[in-house]
């Protein structure tokens, strides 16, 4: 790909189009030759790749800055693109389109607890400093969202689409659990 | 018959411990995808991303049928499904049965049990069968699906067939006070592929070293373990046929 090809991103991924094709790649490898990566030639390997993180362990937060690097994607299409992206960061894209039609519902934290089982609806009464420091050392460290439910604002970069987390997850949850217990 | 206009969603438990608990719901959301039947299609799960709440505000289709991807009407398809995808202003959001309801499940674990017999050369008529499955004191659903599978088993001419549960009395450890007090006993594992509970609960409460399907010996007892529920290939007419008929 052209290297005066329009760039745009996400988390941690680039990707270049010259209108026809998009390349898709972990933004660290934006500059490395093709040939150096591996080409992923389809969603399910793509799916595969991006479970584990570079130790093989099991990523269950997609937003986790841990994305492996090492290969390419070329998709055909921006629909082909959309499902990419969609594998890489699932829902990251439609939550950025509903917030440009202003249609995004942002969950605050007691609100998206009263939704789970009880041991974490324990968090709603006393629960705030777990919450806190779950939001620290979770999302505000490790994963690469943007929290709108903790009142956080995007900041803007130039290329960059939004990458917005609307409601606590449930590793969220599981952190600010055993930080409650502890 | 097309429904361009229609979101499906693939709605799974998921996991935030077990890296293969969503893959065969987000490879059956490939594989229907690919034959373009709906307008979009989407997996969402409780345990991970994209959530229910986030898999709505990203569709861009103004309905959605959701198919549970689960194998009883239990405590999820009735309390946490019903309530998520209740829908909002503007989204039409259908929930259908889950892909548990349907008669293909029988089916597939009539077909597993006969396959088994015939790599351990046993014949029905000597053969115990136990569908293990989950069972909760939540929501009866999960118990009523497992125990209608072994009635129906039973009716195949199988030497006995029960249900034993994780969660709930018969336990699947207390298997022995269950079965035929001889002759081979087949576990068909009543759990949706990928998962801890068939692949490593269920095998180990049974005493068995691997969830692999095939016979292995136990204190002197022949023991057939089946492949759990849930493969790409078996599920996706079984969620196509739940989307279309709601």
């Amino acid at each position: 790909m052209n290297r005066d090809s329009q760039q745009e991103g996400i988390g941690q991924i680039a990707w270049r189009s010259d209108g026809r094709v998009y390349e898709i790649r972990h933004e660290e490898d934006i500059n490395v030759s093709a040939q150096k990566l591996r080409e992923i030639k389809n969603l399910l390997e793509l799916e595969e790749l991006v479970r584990r993180n570079g130790e093989g362990n099991y990523r269950p937060l997609r937003g986790e800055k841990n994305l492996v690097q090492g290969w390419f994607y070329s998709a055909k299409s921006a629909l082909e693109l959309r499902e990419v992206l969609e594998v890489i960061y699932p829902g990251a894209m439609g939550n950025w389109s509903a917030q440009q039609k202003g249609e995004l519902r942002v969950l605050g934290w007691k609100e998206a607890a009263k939704k789970q089982t009880g041991r974490v609806q324990a968090l709603i009464e006393g629960g705030e400093k777990a919450v806190e420091l779950a939001e620290k050392e979770l999302c505000l460290t490790r994963c690469g969202k943007t929290p709108l439910w903790a009142e956080k604002s995007v900041v803007a970069k130039v290329g960059k689409v939004p990458f917005l987390c609307v409601e606590p997850c449930p590793l969220f949850w599981e952190k600010a659990k055993n930080l409650l217990n502890s | 018959m097309q429904f361009k206009d229609t979101a499906l969603i693939l709605a799974g438990h998921g996991s935030t411990k077990n890296a293969d608990s969503s893959r065969f719901t987000r490879e059956t959301a490939h594989r229907i995808r690919e034959k373009g039947i709906f307008g979009e299609v989407r997996s969402a799960f409780w345990k991970e991303e994209p959530s229910f709440h986030e898999v709505l505000c990203g569709l861009e289709l103004k309905r959605a049928v959701v198919v549970p991807w689960f194998l009883a009407n239990g405590y999820f398809t009735t309390k946490i499904l019903a309530k998520e995808f209740a829908g909002r202003p503007g989204l039409e959001c259908r929930v259908t049965e889950p892909i548990g309801s349907r008669p293909e499940i029988f089916h597939l674990m009539k077909a597993r049990a006969k396959k088994l017999c015939q790599m351990g050369e046993h014949l029905p008529q000597e053969t115990s069968i136990l569908v293990a499955s989950h069972g909760t004191p939540l929501h009866p659903g999960s118990r009523k699906a497992a125990e209608g599978l072994a009635e129906q088993l039973l009716r195949e001419g199988y030497r006995s067939a029960r249900s034993v549960f994780l969660e709930e009395e018969p336990r699947i450890s207390e298997w022995r006070g269950v079965v035929a007090k001889e002759g081979p006993v087949i576990v068909l594992p009543h759990f949706l592929a990928g998962g801890l509970h068939g692949s490593e609960d269920v095998p180990g409460l049974v005493g068995l070293a691997s969830a692999e399907e095939g016979w292995s010996e136990l204190n002197g007892r022949k023991i057939g373990y089946g492949e759990p529920l849930g493969k790409p290939e078996e599920m996706e007419e079984i969620v196509i046929h739940l989307a279309r008929s709601i």
